[in-house]
């Protein structure tokens, strides 16, 4: 955990320092007796640092480090997790091009297999049955207009 | 007040309206059933839907997830030993053992009567506090208001992570999310990298949609093959006996006093109100050793006082216009999508609608009542649903419901972004209650710090000059600084008498 809030740190800092010096640009000098509109975003900023240096600090204090770390990057959970990663941005291309219908439909049966359903007929069931719910309640009942995409938009 | 009042019964007695309040408590029983689904998740996920409801119809509904998905999450923690949300973490001690010697049904029974009565109280509470507590909030001023911004935010940060310093870069980040857009006073533009779909700011659904829903989905998807257990009992008569009502009604009332008082704590939630009344409940008793083993107060204290919550964290809310924890944020930010902007003028300017939100609780809380007791049997296998139908389902939800709020493909993006990033943050320590809090917050925040600077000609003594807002932020202070200050004086303590 030490070396994630040790990173954790380092990235907040850098942010930090960047958002203050946009900030300086929107009009950090107070105007009259009035704030400038930058001046709150650089009060975060430095709040920011100053936390960053605490949480920095607490790590660098803490005695050994026996708590697992957080985020274990070559187990078979993260591993999923690259593939769903894939997967929502190919949804998100296909969303663009195609329209929400079709993007839907490739996403269910792409997270079920994903989770472990091998049945066929169970991924075309759900499917199904997801976009039809959709359909029915927002696109009829609530008059939503659902994304059609680059092609059928 | 009576006159509205009666009017306002009239009015969501109407049956549409009551049937959307039954819908949404059902849904809300659903996901509070549900391990690996939240309340927050499912209030999240109903906002958008209600909000192409008309007047008052919306907010109806998300009471009914409110309340019912506080509820749900007995069901699991009685029948499989999981409770389905932290609220119901108390009720596993005596409720799984009940259900081991064959009695189920009724854990079940006391279960639901008691959420039941917790969530009716809470609601008579706030009928009567509310509109006392505004009468005193009527005298805030920007620097009050501004005070009373940071101790909602202190208290959510200080409470919800074990790491103080992650807690409040949480809500720095939350009101950094703020700040993107045009700045209402000036008009400059701030942080929009020149895209026009973050001139208007960052919206809170798509964030909040993000952080609860879709984050809690990709973390079902990682967690893929921990599949829950199967409850498999057969449920007889789970209304429950007379005598068990007789021996718990104490326990049911005491826990809710102590709910509705916990609820009304900004910070604070169901999670603790439940272990306090737990504790309660075992110290007042006569047989404190037989708590643990299945005593049926075991089972009614906790469920009393969660459902209490409620009706308490509505108090501030209503009166302030600050949420106490993430399921009131929503609920705030529901409430000013429809145009009701919470706080002591609420209570003057549009107390119809105050009304409506409280007799709405209050009908909420029996069609939680009525659906437990109708429908125990179906929402027992709730808890049998895989989580591959149902991640891909929520998933799906999470994009509609964004998609819903503005007709922005923009927002299903952001969304899916913020998501990962929650997914992320979670797994670092980082909680999520104070960045959505902090995105609520930030404009009351900046806004007010802006005034009182204007007033004092830019002297920040403005804030400790004034007795309110000078103890709003010393309980702030303290609720941030004064448990890691303790801990530093044990560990002194502790060192001292190692030396010694």
């Amino acid at each position: 955990m030490k070396k994630y809030d040790f990173g954790v740190s380092a990235l907040l800092i850098v942010l930090s320092l960047l958002l203050i010096r946009s900030s300086m640009t929107l009009g950090a000098a107070a105007t009259g007796t009035a704030m400038g509109s930058g001046v709150w975003p650089a009060m975060l900023g430095t709040l920011l640092i100053v936390l960053s240096v605490v949480l920095a600090v607490q790590a660098a204090l803490k005695k050994g480090d026996d708590e697992p770390a957080p985020i274990d990057f070559r187990s078979a959970g993260m591993k999923r997790m690259y593939i769903l990663f894939g997967l929502l941005l190919a949804f998100v291309a296909v969303l663009k091009l195609l329209g929400f219908y079709i993007a839907v439909a490739c996403l269910i049966p792409a997270v079920m297999r994903l989770l472990g359903e091998k049945r066929l007929w169970m991924d075309a069931a759900l499917t199904a049955g997801m976009l039809a719910f959709v359909h029915l309640v927002f696109v009829l009942l609530l008059d939503l207009k659902l994304p059609g995409g680059l092609l059928f938009g | 007040m009576l006159e509205s009042l009666l009017s306002v019964i009239g009015q969501v007695f109407q049956p549409f309206n009551l049937l959307i309040v039954l819908l949404g408590t059902f849904v809300g029983i659903f996901v509070g059933a549900m391990p690996g689904l939240s309340s927050i998740m499912g209030l999240s996920l109903m906002l958008p839907l209600t909000l192409r409801f008309e007047g008052t119809t919306g907010i109806l509904m998300l009471l009914g997830v409110f309340c019912g998905a506080i509820y749900g999450g007995s069901i699991t923690a009685i029948l499989v030993k999981t409770p389905g949300t932290a609220n119901s973490a108390a009720t596993v001690l005596d409720g799984y053992p009940l259900t081991q010697r064959g009695e189920a049904a009724r854990a079940l029974g006391i279960s639901t009567f008691s959420s039941t009565f917790g969530g009716l109280f809470s609601a008579v509470m706030l009928l009567w506090t509310a509109p006392l507590l505004s009468k005193v909030a009527l005298s805030f001023t920007s620097p009050e208001y501004f005070s009373l911004a940071i101790f909602g935010l202190s208290m959510v940060t200080s409470l919800s992570s074990k790491n103080v310093a992650k807690g409040l870069i949480s809500a720095v980040f939350g009101l950094m999310l703020g700040t993107v857009g045009m700045d209402a006073l000036t008009g400059v533009k701030r942080f929009t990298f020149g895209s026009t779909y973050l001139l208007g700011g960052i919206a809170m659904v798509p964030v909040l949609i993000g952080l609860y829903a879709f984050a809690q989905g990709l973390a079902n998807v990682e967690a893929a093959g921990e599949e829950h257990k199967h409850a498999g009992v057969k449920l007889k008569h789970t209304f429950p006996r007379l005598s068990d009502l007789r021996r718990t009604l104490p326990t049911m009332l005491r826990s809710s006093v102590i709910g509705t008082v916990v609820g009304a704590i900004p910070g604070t939630g169901g999670d603790i109100a439940s272990w306090l009344a737990y504790n309660e409940a075992r110290r007042w008793d006569k047989h404190p050793e037989e708590f643990g083993t299945g005593r049926i107060e075991g089972v009614a204290a906790p469920e009393a006082a969660n459902n209490a919550v409620s009706g308490g964290a509505l108090i501030p809310l209503l009166t302030l216009g600050i949420p106490g924890d993430a399921g009131t944020a929503v609920m705030l930010g529901a409430l000013m999508m429809q145009g009701i902007v919470p706080g002591p003028l609420l209570f003057t300017s549009e107390q119809q609608k105050v009304y409506t939100i409280i007799v709405g609780l209050f009908v909420a809380n029996l069609c939680m009542g009525l659906l437990g007791f109708c429908g125990i049997r179906l929402f027992s296998k709730i808890g049998d649903i895989s989580n591959r139908y149902l991640t891909p389902i929520v998933f799906v939800f999470c994009i509609v419901g964004t998609f819903a709020l503005n007709n922005s493909v923009n927002d299903i993006f952001l969304m899916l972004v913020i998501g990962v990033l929650a997914f992320f943050l979670i797994k670092l320590g980082f909680p999520m209650p104070p960045v959505i809090l902090g995105l609520i917050l930030g404009d009351t925040l900046e806004k007010n710090l802006q005034r009182s600077l204007m007033v004092s000609k830019g002297s920040f003594s403005i804030f400790f000059t004034r007795p309110i807002s000078l103890c709003l932020l010393l309980v702030a202070f303290a609720s941030v600084f004064l448990p890691a200050l303790l801990r530093l004086a044990k560990a002194r303590r502790k060192e001292g008498g190692a030396d010694a």
